[in-house]
């Protein structure tokens, strides 16, 4: 349970201190693990029942694994479920985890500095979400050394998934170079450079945007399946995944501001509020541009989309879970556009667990599922997922959660000047 | 393709064979080798690209019905299928030169009803040797040789036949490598009423999603209706393949 | 999530932190030991691999030694786990061949019997009863699939409906090919869409980018009774597949490439289906492309099949 700033060597700043950075970087790294380990009641109790979470998800993944995908409820018509939908989203939250960083250093907005931090944080825990899902979808785990370019064969720039594949892991390294650097020097004391943060903060930003415009095209990319064979799917994702990280990022703010003594001012929270009211109602806009262009149209190709919204066939298991994600949706922007509701945090919290929701069903089973809903050759096969599927996403989203809350930790701990270098 | 309610070819030539033992028990019987002739067809006039020889195209062996004779219930002392010859009755008897059925006979060929266009009997039948069959010139030709007598008038199968996009084969595509068996029109078409019968088809795709699942594509619990229906079978056209000759009785059980 | 406020943390020193130290290390050391626990079937999965198994080199990528040792194994597997013998080849594409295919939709009956050579062939998943052929039962009048049913059990053919299977159209342009992310399906020279099982690590992107439903995926091991394992195997086509790999139509190239009809042809009563060499022009297949009124599925897609559909009137 190291930190996964660890991972990151924050390299050295300049050359004559490297013997010095060498001895600190160790102490400080030293210093986050006691952190992260240590903690009162609640968080051992927290961290025990993550552990306990994941401990099942890990075991019903082995089962897969060992059994066979039979395990799950996916098919040769469905052959995409439950863990591509939480990939999808997962990649959308860390894309939008780092929308914070736009006014912080666009804008250069102060207040939002440090916040920025727990933005990024929170994007490296969805990639660690994201990569765990597709791994557990893959039938062939132990071949994954086929993808590693040198001994396997790695069809980039060809296949799409390669593509992901990059960008994934780059944004994975590229926000634990910049926290653990920030945090670092926030340890040691010193004033951060500007040249060994700064244009990774900007490049991360463009990344955010590439990481799920490429999942985006991942799907839009395949002729034979109408339901995502749309140029807006690219924006669609971004605008979705500019709902679900903010969303999430508020109620991060108001839950720390609450466990820590970290002071985190009002002006971040309006910052985001202001950003959910319009990119919801983007969200809403492009959904509503989808509907108007499958429905007026019409034809064969509409029928994923009358599939999902309002049945086919007397087939309508999805039905229930878009009405409430547009209802959770509609309510949750009309929550961040009335005045009175950015103000009281308990209607925030509301609103942003609404949409949050709202984008969890949106994008995930409300995207991928229809999309093989009817099948390529129009035969019907509906998909609920299995048990072990639900223990195995369940498993994933708790190592997320693990990672999250050790990440958040370690920074409170840091920024708060708690943990600081001869202390 | 219309497909008018027939008895199944296969049925009706069984009854009709019955029919035929008894009235011939007092009659010479002719003892006959039981195979009625792989007739080795002509084979297909393609010279291959590389000029390497062809091997043949060979027609499969018709199943059932005339040629040497009409098969009859009876075996010889070797155990092979005694066989009645056409001349046996038909030799002394005066052709009915414009009967086209046989549902006004009182014996032979009784069951018989002709769908075949206006056609008589003896447009294909040979009234001067029953043991063969004529072309509209009165040419004679053996019961083997079916594709050029049904060609007369069928051109457009016969063209599709000729060029290998009609009628069942099986073997080689490459046939420098190998020989080519095909089926013959009467494999799939009763000649006396050539319309397709219709067979029950193979098991539907077992998907464990079509099990879990009903209405639409996949319907519920389905045992009975895949099986067991195979003597609705119809003519003698059988798939192709020797090893699981003219069934389609679903061979799998396993539900 | 408690920081500032966690007493422990500013006690400093002592045995406080001693003692923290030592549970620390026993909640790791347990936490360590569930995870191991939690994971526990994976250990007889992967007994059963072996590291040639494992280390298995891309097809493409095997000498020819290295290549005869792969089929020499995998003989001696199967031959352990069913107690069968088999014999694996791996025939290469012919020289100036390129295998066509056309399926005549006039006389198709939808019988079947091509889905179910194709399952006895390809020693399919008994259990499931897999074919790489779905026979889609249709309205007279249009090609609309969303009319169509694959589950009829009536006797065929109706006079109101016409027969349509379908399997991998063996596309020049396959998008299955191209998404990929391991290069694990690739189209041959003679234009056969094929999978290296070895190869394949189960990630169904193939499977989702077909447009004609032509892959199938091993959700588990497939299961043949010794009795009815078809022992002419083929190293990219007919072998028992492992758990966890895609799969496809092949167009029986352990059978075509050594010159013979593939096994669905075989089983077609009426001779709707007509397979052999594009590149002969005297050919059946090519007879067939110049005369007939042919199409080919979802032309609209650009996938450019090698699969063809006719009518006779």
């Amino acid at each position: 349970m190291s930190p996964p700033e660890a991972a990151s060597a924050a390299p050295p700043e300049m050359p004559h201190a490297t013997q010095r950075h060498s001895v600190s970087y160790v102490r400080f790294l030293a210093r986050l693990l006691d952190v992260a380990t240590d903690g009162g009641p609640k968080f051992y109790t927290w961290m025990i029942l993550l552990t306990a979470i994941a401990l099942v998800g890990a075991n019903a993944w082995a089962h897969q694994v060992a059994e066979g995908m039979a395990l799950t409820h996916m098919t040769d018509h469905v052959s995409w479920g439950l863990y591509i939908a939480n990939f999808t989203f997962g990649v959308g939250l860390a894309a939008g985890g780092v929308l914070m960083v736009i006014p912080a250093y666009l804008y250069d907005d102060h207040d939002m500095h440090d916040v920025v931090i727990f933005g990024e944080l929170l994007a490296v825990a969805a990639i660690v979400v994201c990569i765990g899902f597709v791994g557990v979808d893959i039938g062939r785990p132990d071949r994954v050394w086929h993808m590693l370019p040198g001994v396997g064969r790695f069809n980039w720039p060809v296949s799409m998934l390669t593509w992901d594949v990059l960008v994934l892991n780059g944004y994975l390294l590229l926000n634990l170079h910049i926290c653990g650097y920030l945090l670092y020097h926030r340890f040691i004391g010193k004033r951060p450079r500007k040249r060994w943060y700064l244009p990774f903060v900007l490049l991360s930003i463009v990344w955010a945007i590439s990481i799920h415009t490429v999942t985006a095209f991942l799907y839009a990319g395949l002729g034979g399946r109408p339901f995502w064979n749309s140029a807006l799917l690219a924006p669609r994702f971004l605008a979705s995944a500019f709902v679900s990280g903010p969303a999430l990022i508020i109620v991060l703010l108001l839950l720390l501001r609450r466990l820590t003594s970290l002071t985190i001012g009002e002006g971040p929270v309006r910052t985001l509020v202001n950003i959910l009211r319009i990119t919801t109602l983007v969200n809403l806009f492009m959904l509503a541009s989808e509907i108007f262009v499958e429905f007026y149209t019409g034809g064969s190709h509409t029928a994923s989309a009358e599939y999902l919204f309002l049945g086919l066939h007397g087939h309508n298991d999805l039905v229930p879970w878009m009405w409430s994600a547009i209802t959770f949706n509609v309510t949750a922007a009309a929550l961040f556009l009335w005045p009175k509701a950015a103000e009281n945090n308990r209607l925030l919290v509301l609103a942003c667990v609404l949409t949050f929701a709202g984008v969890w069903i949106e994008k995930g089973m409300g995207l991928i599922i229809p999309g093989f809903v009817p099948s390529t050759l129009h035969e019907l096969v509906e998909y609920t997922p299995s048990l072990v599927e639900w223990k195995v996403t369940a498993g994933i989203w708790a190592l997320g959660a693990l990672v999250l809350t050790v990440a958040m930790k370690c920074a409170t701990a840091v920024l708060s000047g708690h943990e600081r270098l001869g202390r | 393709m219309p497909h008018p309610p027939a008895m199944p070819a296969a049925l009706r030539l069984a009854q009709h064979t019955r029919r035929v033992v008894l009235w011939t028990a007092a009659l010479a019987l002719v003892a006959t080798a039981g195979c009625n002739g792989a007739g080795d067809g002509p084979p297909m006039q393609k010279p291959s690209a590389k000029g390497a020889p062809l091997h043949p195209v060979t027609y499969r062996p018709r199943l059932s019905g005339p040629g040497s004779g009409l098969q009859t219930d009876l075996k010889d002392h070797h155990g092979k299928p005694v066989k009645a010859p056409c001349r046996s009755c038909h030799d002394g008897k005066l052709p009915a030169r414009k009967r086209n059925t046989g549902t006004s006979l009182k014996a032979f060929h009784v069951g018989l009803t002709m769908q075949h266009g206006r056609l008589s009997c003896l447009t294909c039948h040979n009234a001067d040797n029953y043991d063969t069959l004529r072309l509209a010139d009165s040419t004679p030709v053996p019961f083997d040789d079916l594709m050029q007598l049904c060609g007369q008038c069928h051109g457009p199968q016969k063209r599709d036949y000729d060029h290998g996009s009609h009628g069942g084969m099986t073997g080689y595509w490459d046939r420098t490598k190998g020989p080519r068996v095909r089926n013959q029109c009467v494999h799939c078409h009763d000649p006396h009423a050539p319309a397709y019968v219709g067979v029950v088809p193979g098991p539907r795709p077992k998907d464990r999603f079509l099990l879990n699942t009903s209405g639409g594509h996949g319907a519920g619990d389905h045992g009975a209706a895949d099986h067991g229906a195979a003597d609705h079978g119809a003519a003698d056209h059988g798939a192709a393949p020797p090893k699981k000759p003219a069934t389609h009785a679903p061979a799998q059980g396993g539900h | 999530m408690s920081i500032s406020d966690d007493p422990v943390q500013q006690q400093g020193g002592g045995d406080g932190v001693a003692r923290r130290t030592v549970l620390k290390a026993a909640g790791a050391t347990l936490g360590a030991a569930a995870f191991a626990k939690a994971l526990a079937p994976l250990t007889t999965w992967a007994e059963d691999m072996s590291a040639d198994e494992f280390l298995q080199k891309h097809y493409k990528e095997l000498s020819p030694a290295e290549l005869k040792a792969t089929l020499a194994r995998i003989e001696a597997d199967t031959k352990k786990d069913t107690g069968v013998d088999v014999t694996l080849t791996a025939d290469a594409p012919i020289e100036g061949v390129k295998f066509g295919y056309a399926l005549n939709l006039s006389i198709c009956i939808g019988c079947r019997m091509c889905a179910e050579a194709c399952h006895e062939e390809n020693n399919h998943d008994r259990k499931t009863h897999n074919s790489y052929i779905r026979v889609f039962e249709m309205d007279k009048g249009s090609i609309d699939f969303a009319k169509g049913t694959v589950d009829y059990v009536h006797p065929v053919p109706r006079d109101d409906k016409f027969y349509m299977p379908v399997q991998c159209q063996h596309c020049d342009e396959p998008p299955c090919v191209d998404v990929c992310p391991v290069e694990a399906t690739w189209k041959e020279k003679d234009g056969i869409v094929v999978v290296d099982y070895d190869w394949c690590i189960g990630c169904r992107y193939c499977e989702a980018a077909c447009p004609y439903h032509a892959r199938r995926f091993n959700w588990h091991a497939p299961e043949v009774p010794a009795k009815d394992i078809n022992p002419d195997q083929g190293l990219l086509s007919n072998r028992i597949r492992p758990q966890g790999v895609m799969e496809k139509c092949h167009f029986c190239l352990h059978r075509t490439r050594k010159g013979k009809m593939p096994a669905c042809l075989e089983a077609c009563p009426t001779g709707a289906r007509v397979f052999g060499n594009l590149l002969d022009p005297k050919s059946e297949i090519r007879w067939v492309l110049e005369n007939k009124r042919v199409f080919v599925l979802k032309e609209e897609l650009g996938t450019k099949p090698s699969f063809f559909y006719f009518f006779d009137e």
